[in-house]
């Protein structure tokens, strides 16, 4: 079996696109959530090459508290993405700017579960925008879910190399202004999507070259 | 209105979309479109049955105008939100029952609850703009009522697994893992831990000369004696056939000895079980208590053993203490 991975110049040029693309992705975050918002340089791997467990494994991430939603995207190239919390995410849900929540307010678990989903979708379609938008591809969602617990989520992001499918993860970390909560994005894009995107890719540099 | 029939196109075949409207219109899911002021745009036939508020009722006009008991605030910013973001959004009837409320609307099947509703949020995006955003609901009542039955049942059977089928109180699996708990808590509070491991006297004579329901009814008389002669916080388990353990918190042995003799004479107490007079039945009983030196759950429910075991050396129908001085039962 064959397996079309990018060539380098194209990961480079998927690198630079995938730059601009999540900052912008950053600004638009920053009007939606009210406040600063840091995206960090994504990192660009392919999932054979990279251990995904061990962007887990320093400072606040080693601990054992952590909070994660999956989403899937679907569209002009399809994948899912993944967002990962460090426990204290917790104690800022019920301050989040714009999801209408009286300061001071206790909130329910349904309704932290719904902030946290909310924040989740939010920051997770940003990041997909923010590679979809730069390569003209337009992606569409199916709803967020949470991981049941946080073993299960340690076992997730500890799977060896061999079990992740063929394909790139996109990773970028995210911080909102004054939140002391660490969060980190993973989007994975698998085999089949990577053609899209090559072509996408092949179609810029080609207009590039010809401009 | 009249439609032109749908004849193939050449090149690539496509929904006239007059057809198309008509889809969004029939199909059964709820699907509203609305601006960015908060102006309907569309309501589809779905959404007109179940709300009784017709197209030319709702369009046109604004969203939080015309549904004063839809959340504004939160809905004003998560549409936003969609708009600035040209993202997706979501809400589960697991967080959030319904968007709009509406009865129950199935006359056959239905029950007395509002409609469970998942609703998607989706942007409609034209030339790198988002331009409206259509919301479409989804009936999720099904779902809602299988997961209901499912979480009752589920904790239906949790309840029955760590119960004793005759007598209702826990089971043994249920004992060891409590006993290893209340040790840990018992620790880290410095707090007392007694157990008491109490059998019934010359039970084999009960069956044979009553058979086994009246045995079953002794059995079932203990335990009742058990939980209401000991407190609340206290914890009673049929360990095996006729034998019981209870684990009594921040009870000292010399405590835990008063209670185990108020169980013993409540027990013996005649009491009415499928025969014509009154039975009497005794009981048995060993005490221990948790010390520094405890070194396992194990090995406190062997202590309460010897102790038992001394109880009915000495004649039955009484309670010993452990003596870990001298690794034996006192009297």
């Amino acid at each position: 079996m064959t397996t079309p991975i990018l060539s380098p110049e194209k990961l480079d040029a998927l690198q630079e696109l995938v730059n601009i693309g999540m900052g912008t992705a950053g600004a638009a975050l920053a009007e939606a959530l009210g406040g600063f918002v840091g995206l960090a340089v994504p990192g660009i791997d392919l999932t054979n090459r990279l251990n995904v467990a061990a962007l887990f494994d320093v400072g606040s991430w080693a601990e054992d508290e952590l909070e994660a939603v999956h989403q899937p995207f679907f569209g002009a190239f399809m994948g899912e993405s993944m967002i990962v919390f460090d426990g204290r995410v917790h104690a800022h849900l019920a301050n989040l700017p714009g999801y209408a929540v009286a300061p001071g307010a206790e909130l329910s678990s349904a309704e932290q579960q719904e902030v946290l989903l909310d924040l989740a979708n939010v920051v997770i379609g940003a990041c997909v925008n923010g590679i979809a938008e730069p390569l003209q591809e337009i992606v569409s969602f199916a709803a967020p879910a949470r991981f049941g617990s946080r073993s299960e989520i340690r076992t997730f992001l500890s799977r060896d190399a061999a079990a992740w499918h063929q394909g790139l993860i996109v990773n970028v970390d995210f911080k909102l202004e004054a939140r002391s909560f660490l969060s980190r994005v993973l989007v994975f894009l698998p085999e089949h999507s990577l053609q899209r995107i090559d072509a996408a890719l092949t179609r810029l540099l080609d207009g590039l070259a010809a401009g | 209105m009249a439609l032109p029939p749908v004849e193939p196109q050449p090149g690539l075949p496509r929904l006239p979309i007059a057809l198309l409207t008509i889809l969004v219109d029939r199909i059964n899911v709820g699907i509203l479109t609305v601006a960015a002021d908060g102006t309907v745009l569309q309501w589809n036939r779905f959404l007109h049955a179940h709300t009784r508020l017709s197209p030319e009722e709702v369009i046109g006009g604004n969203l939080y105008e015309r549904f004063s008991a839809l959340p504004r605030a939160w809905l004003e910013q998560k549409l936003r939100r969609v708009f600035l973001l040209k993202t997706f959004a979501f809400t589960s009837w697991r967080q959030r029952p319904y968007l709009f409320r509406i009865e129950d609307h199935r006359p056959l099947t239905g029950g007395s609850e509002p409609m469970r509703q998942d609703c998607a949020f989706i942007p409609l995006v034209h030339d790198g703009e988002v331009r409206a955003v259509s919301i479409v609901i989804i009936d999720v009542t099904d779902t809602y009522e299988s997961q209901t039955r499912l979480d009752e049942t589920l904790a239906t059977l949790a309840a029955q697994s760590e119960r004793d089928g005759l007598t209702g109180v826990y089971n043994r699996r249920k004992l060891e893992q409590v006993l290893e708990t209340e040790i840990q808590r018992a620790r880290r509070y410095r707090q007392e831990l007694s157990v008491l491991m109490f059998d019934i006297d010359h039970f084999k004579r009960v069956n044979d000369t009553h058979g086994h329901l009246v045995g079953d009814e002794a059995i079932r008389h203990v335990a009742t004696k058990a939980v209401s002669t000991l407190r609340a916080t206290d914890f009673v388990a049929r360990y095996g056939g006729e034998e019981f353990v209870a684990l009594l918190p921040g009870e000292a042995v010399s405590g835990a000895l008063i209670a185990a003799e108020r169980l013993r004479e409540a027990v013996a107490k005649p009491f009415a079980a499928l025969v014509e007079i009154p039975l009497s039945i005794t009981i048995s009983v060993g005490v221990t208590g948790l010390r520094p030196d405890t070194a396992a759950a194990k090995m406190l429910l062997a202590e309460a053993d010897q102790a038992l075991y001394a109880s009915k050396q000495a004649g039955r129908d009484r309670v010993t203490a452990f003596d870990p001085l001298t690794a034996s039962a006192v009297h």
